[in-house]
């Protein structure tokens, strides 16, 4: 339990607004890069993260001090991504005319770490949401697969098989782009 | 080490997140072309990652989501008009002006208001359109009355026909009743050659003579004929023909003697 968080919830209860700007401040960031990467739209991401902390206030009083407030306010991020993508799929709006955009435009650079990082964004884009939601939960917020599993409301076991096929799947699509590791790179902790 | 030793420690490294034992997996990943593939993928997963996590942009959207929720919490913000008579004023009246929570109160109370109100006339609206309808559509009472009035007619009676249209209909109506009566009469007449005359009925006529008198009394007495000018004259004409046309055809013996 992190006692300062629960500090500040309490004040904000109480209507501080100094507390609320301090909530808001601690968690914009990790919420922002949540929505950030599942929905790869940076106005869709804001406004997103808008209705998170909305409905966090809202709901602050269900909050229980006793457990960690960050996976909280995560899920609720998740789960408000989860129906922007399928408000989004319902419109039919596709992201292929900005991947067709995006590859025409870096087709002749050479991979870079840079390219790197836009590289697994563009193909987290094709990846099944269910698989995004999972590697960036991992892997940006580097929460645990049973934290996951508790977020997500779904066995341990499934996410780590959602795991396991969104690294094949963004695998296959380094191969197919011919990007390959490089020799001298030190191995990073992921 | 094996290739599923190999996959277990990969496997384990990328769950925990802990650098794997890279000299005990070179070993194996030189001999085995699919794990050698694993540990690239990997290796280029780690790196793409670490490049990836770098590169969230900052935002900073404190205000905005602080200003909305005091405005979902306490209502409507109002900008004041801005002052001029000193620049501490000016700035003052800049600031956010929040109306009190009752006003919110009131609000809400009109919205109730609004909706109830919806909730009575639209159906009070069709309701009454509903009996509009009903008014404007001749009821079962308004047609008796009509036919009652023709009637009246046919029987001689003096009440005028309320619609010139009904009066038309009336006398159609009765001249095809007799016509019908005058084809009626002419079946007869032409059916007493027919029948065989010296039958004797309980009362001592012909059966001939018990079938037609009380048709003919009954259409005289409710249909009192005049002249042949009217529609009862071609079946006053047929039935006189056929009753003529039996007394010449029936022997005199066998007519009654009452």
């Amino acid at each position: 339990m992190n006692q300062d968080d629960a500090e500040v919830i309490g004040l904000c209860l109480q209507g501080d607004v100094d507390a609320m700007h301090q909530l808001v401040e601690r968690y914009q960031s990790a919420v922002f890069g949540l929505c950030l990467r599942i929905l790869g739209h940076r106005e869709d991401a804001e406004d997103t993260v808008q209705d998170v902390f909305l409905r966090t206030f809202r709901n602050l009083e269900k909050w229980d001090p006793m457990r960690p407030f960050k996976p909280w306010i995560l899920t609720i991020a998740a789960n408000r991504c989860r129906t922007a993508l399928e408000k989004r799929s319902r419109q039919a709006r596709t992201i292929d005319n900005s991947m067709d955009t995006f590859n025409s435009k870096h087709s002749n650079r050479t991979s870079d770490r840079t390219d790197l990082g836009e590289e697994l964004d563009l193909a987290l884009a094709r990846l099944r949401s269910d698989y995004r939601i999972c590697f960036v939960l991992f892997y940006q917020q580097e929460l645990s697969c049973a934290d996951i599993s508790q977020m997500l409301d779904c066995p341990v076991g499934t996410v780590k098989i959602w795991l396991h096929r969104a690294r094949k799947e963004l695998a296959e699509h380094f191969t197919r782009r011919g990007i390959v590791p490089e020799g001298h790179y030190e191995l990073p902790r992921i | 080490m094996n290739c599923l030793e190999f996959k277990t420690v990969l496997q384990s490294a990328i769950e925990t997140r802990q650098l794997p034992d890279e000299e005990g997996l070179v070993i194996h990943r030189r001999q085995c072309a699919a794990c050698q593939h694993d540990w690239n993928e990997y290796l280029l997963l780690a790196q793409a990652v670490a490049s990836w996590k770098e590169s969230i942009p900052e935002v900073d959207l404190t205000d905005s989501i602080v200003s909305r929720w005091l405005l979902e919490t306490t209502g409507p913000v109002q900008f004041a008009s801005p002052a001029s008579s000193s620049e501490e004023l000016a700035i003052a009246s800049t600031q956010h002006v929040v109306l009190a929570p009752d006003s919110r109160v009131f609000q809400r109370r009109s919205v109730d208001r609004i909706r109830a109100r919806q909730v009575f006339w639209i159906p009070g609206g069709l309701l009454l359109l509903f009996f509009l309808l009903i008014w404007r559509e001749p009821s079962s009472t308004e047609r008796s009355r009509l036919l009652t009035t023709a009637s009246n007619k046919t029987n001689g009676s003096t009440v005028e026909p309320p619609l010139p249209e009904l009066d038309s209909l009336l006398k159609d109506v009765e001249s095809g009743y007799w016509v019908l009566a005058n084809s009626a009469a002419s079946t007869v007449s032409g059916a007493a050659d027919l029948l065989p005359m010296r039958s004797v009925g309980m009362n001592g006529r012909p059966l001939f003579w018990s079938a037609l008198m009380p048709m003919s009394s009954g259409i005289e007495s409710t249909h009192p004929v005049e002249d042949d000018n009217k529609p009862s004259g071609p079946f006053r004409q047929g039935f006189s023909k056929a009753v003529d046309l039996l007394l010449e055809v029936v022997p005199a013996a066998d007519l009654p003697t009452s």
